[in-house]
C-alpha cells in the first residue's frame, strides 16, 4: 500500500531512507518547477531542490505535521531560494539590447494582427517575457503568486509556507498581478510601435 | 478590500476582481452578483482572466525520465544517512533493473553463441517456441539490444554540442549501461569470445567515463575517443553479425 506523507515522514525520522525517497519522487518534480518559478534559473533550481530535501530530511524532527508536508517543503525552498538570491544578488534582468530584439521578434511574431493570447504563447521570446515578469515581482510576491496562480494552493496553506497573515498574502498576490499586467500593457506598447 | 455584507452598487475595483478570480474574495462581497448585471466589470473581467491566462502559458524546463534517481543519487552522495536502507532493486531504480534483466538474459546468449563458434556445431531445429535455436535468437536479440542501445548513446555523446545541456542525461543513460556492459564482457571472454570482449571493453571505459563525468560537464576529449576508437562502427557490425546468426544457422542446416 502507498504510504501516505506522514507515514513517510513518521518511517523517514525512524531512520527508514526508503521512506524518504518516497517523499522525493513524490515531490521532486513538483518542486523542481516551484523553485524554477522562484529563482528563475534552471541550475538554481536543481540546487534548491537538492538542498530543500536535504533540510528537510536533517530537520524532520521539527516538522509538526500542522502543515501539509508539501507545504513545509514549499517553505523550505522559498527560504533557500531567497538566500540563494540575496548571496548572488542576480534578479535576471533584460538589457536593454535584448529589450529590443524580443520587441522586434514580438512584432514579427504578429505582424498581421493584434497578438492574441495564443499566438503570443507560441512565441518563445514570449517565455522570456513571462519569467521577466516573474522577476519583477518581490520574492514574498512571486511566492504567493506562484503558489496561488501554478499551484491552486489556498490562501491558508500559503500563509503556513510564509508565515504571515492571510491579509498580507493577499495583498502579495494583488500587488503580483498588477505588476504583471502592467508588464504585459508594456509589451503590448512595443509591439504597437514596432509594428 | 471591498464592502461588507453588501452587493458593491459601484464598480469592482481591480483587487476584487482579482479576488474573485482566486476565490479568496472578502466575506459578505458578492462579486459575482455585481458581475452578472454590469457589463463594464464583466468586460474587466475577461481582460484579467486573458491575462492570467497568458500567465499560465509559463513553461518550466522539462525533466529528463530517470530524474527521480538522479536526484536520490545526488542527495544520498550530500547525505549518506539516507542510503543503506533500500532494497537493492529499489536501489538500482525501474531503468537499470530492466537493463541489468537484459544482462543477465544475454550471459545465456552469450553462452550459446560462444558454444556454436567454438564447437562448430549446430543443433539441428526440431521446431519453433522452447528450442535452443529459438532461444539462441531470442537471446541473440537482448545483447543486440543492449549494442543498439549503446550505439544509440554514443552517436547522441558524438553529436552534442560541448554546452550542450544534455550531457546530465548522457551520464544517466552511461549509468544505466555499465553493469550489464560489464556482465557481457566478462562472459564473453570467459567463453573465449575475444573479439566481442575487447569491443565491449572499450564501450566500457567510455561508459565508465561518462557516468562518472561531473554534473552538467562533457569529460574532455570524450567524442575524438569515441571516433577514433571507431566504435560506434564496431557496435554496428557486432549487431549485423548478431543479427546474421539465425540466417547463417538456416543455411548450415540447408546445406
Amino acid at each position: 500500500m502507498e504510504l501516505s506523507d506522514a507515514q513517510a515522514v513518521e518511517q523517514a525520522r525512524n531512520g527508514n531512507g526508503d521512506a524518504f525517497r518516497v517523499l522525493v519522487d513524490r515531490y521532486g518534480r513538483y518542486l523542481f518547477r516551484v523553485a524554477y518559478r522562484l529563482t528563475g534559473n534552471e541550475q538554481d533550481a536543481e540546487d534548491v531542490v537538492q538542498e530543500s530535501f536535504l533540510r528537510a530530511f536533517r530537520s524532520l524532527e521539527s516538522y509538526d505535521g500542522r502543515a501539509a508536508f508539501s507545504s513545509w517543503l514549499f517553505r523550505i525552498a522559498h527560504n533557500y531560494s531567497l538566500d540563494l538570491l540575496r548571496v548572488r544578488n542576480a534578479r535576471p534582468t533584460a538589457s536593454l539590447t535584448d529589450q529590443e530584439g524580443e520587441a522586434r521578434a514580438l512584432a514579427e511574431t504578429v505582424a498581421d494582427g493584434r497578438p492574441t493570447p495564443e499566438r503570443l504563447a507560441s512565441s518563445a521570446r514570449l517565455q522570456q517575457r513571462l519569467r521577466e515578469a516573474l522577476a519583477g515581482l518581490t520574492e514574498q510576491e512571486r511566492t504567493a503568486f506562484t503558489m496561488r496562480h501554478y499551484e491552486d494552493l489556498p490562501i491558508a496553506e500559503i500563509c503556513k509556507v510564509l508565515e504571515t497573515s492571510e491579509n498580507a498574502v493577499k495583498h502579495a498576490i494583488f500587488r503580483a498581478v498588477r505588476k504583471v499586467r502592467k508588464a504585459m500593457v508594456e509589451w503590448e506598447g512595443e509591439w504597437a510601435w514596432k509594428a | 478590500m471591498g464592502m461588507e455584507g453588501v452587493t458593491p452598487n459601484r464598480h469592482l475595483l481591480e483587487e476584487e476582481l482579482i479576488a474573485h478570480y482566486y476565490g479568496c474574495e472578502e466575506p459578505g462581497v458578492d462579486a459575482g452578483a455585481h458581475l452578472a448585471g454590469c457589463e463594464e466589470c464583466r468586460a474587466a473581467m475577461e481582460s484579467l482572466k486573458r491575462e492570467l491566462a497568458l500567465m499560465s502559458q509559463m513553461e518550466t524546463p522539462r525533466r529528463e525520465a530517470g530524474y527521480e534517481d538522479r536526484l536520490w543519487s545526488r542527495l544520498t552522495a550530500a547525505e549518506p544517512a539516507l542510503a543503506g536502507r533500500r532494497p537493492w532493486w529499489s536501489r538500482w531504480g525501474a531503468a537499470r533493473v530492466w537493463v541489468l534483466a537484459g544482462a543477465m538474459a544475454a550471459l545465456v546468449a552469450v553462452s550459446f553463441l560462444a558454444g556454436r563458434y567454438s564447437q562448430g556445431v549446430t543443433a539441428p531445429v526440431a521446431g519453433v517456441g522452447n528450442s535452443p535455436e529459438a532461444q539462441k535468437v531470442v537471446l541473440a536479440a537482448a545483447l543486440e539490444g543492449h549494442l543498439a542501445t549503446s550505439e544509440r548513446m554514443l552517436l547522441d555523446v558524438v553529436n552534442s554540442g560541448v554546452d550542450d545541456a544534455g550531457w546530465d542525461s548522457q551520464r544517466v543513460r552511461a549509468e544505466a549501461l555499465v553493469d550489464a556492459n560489464r556482465l557481457y564482457r566478462l562472459t564473453a571472454a570467459r567463453h573465449g569470445q575475444l573479439a566481442l570482449a575487447a569491443v565491449l571493453e572499450d564501450l566500457e571505459r567510455v561508459l565508465i567515463e561518462l557516468a562518472h563525468a561531473p554534473e552538467g560537464a562533457q569529460p574532455a576529449g570524450i567524442q575524438d575517443r569515441i571516433t577514433d576508437q571507431e566504435l560506434v562502427f564496431k557496435l554496428r557490425i557486432l549487431q549485423l553479425r548478431l543479427r546474421e546468426q539465425p540466417r547463417a544457422a538456416r543455411a548450415d542446416r540447408k546445406g
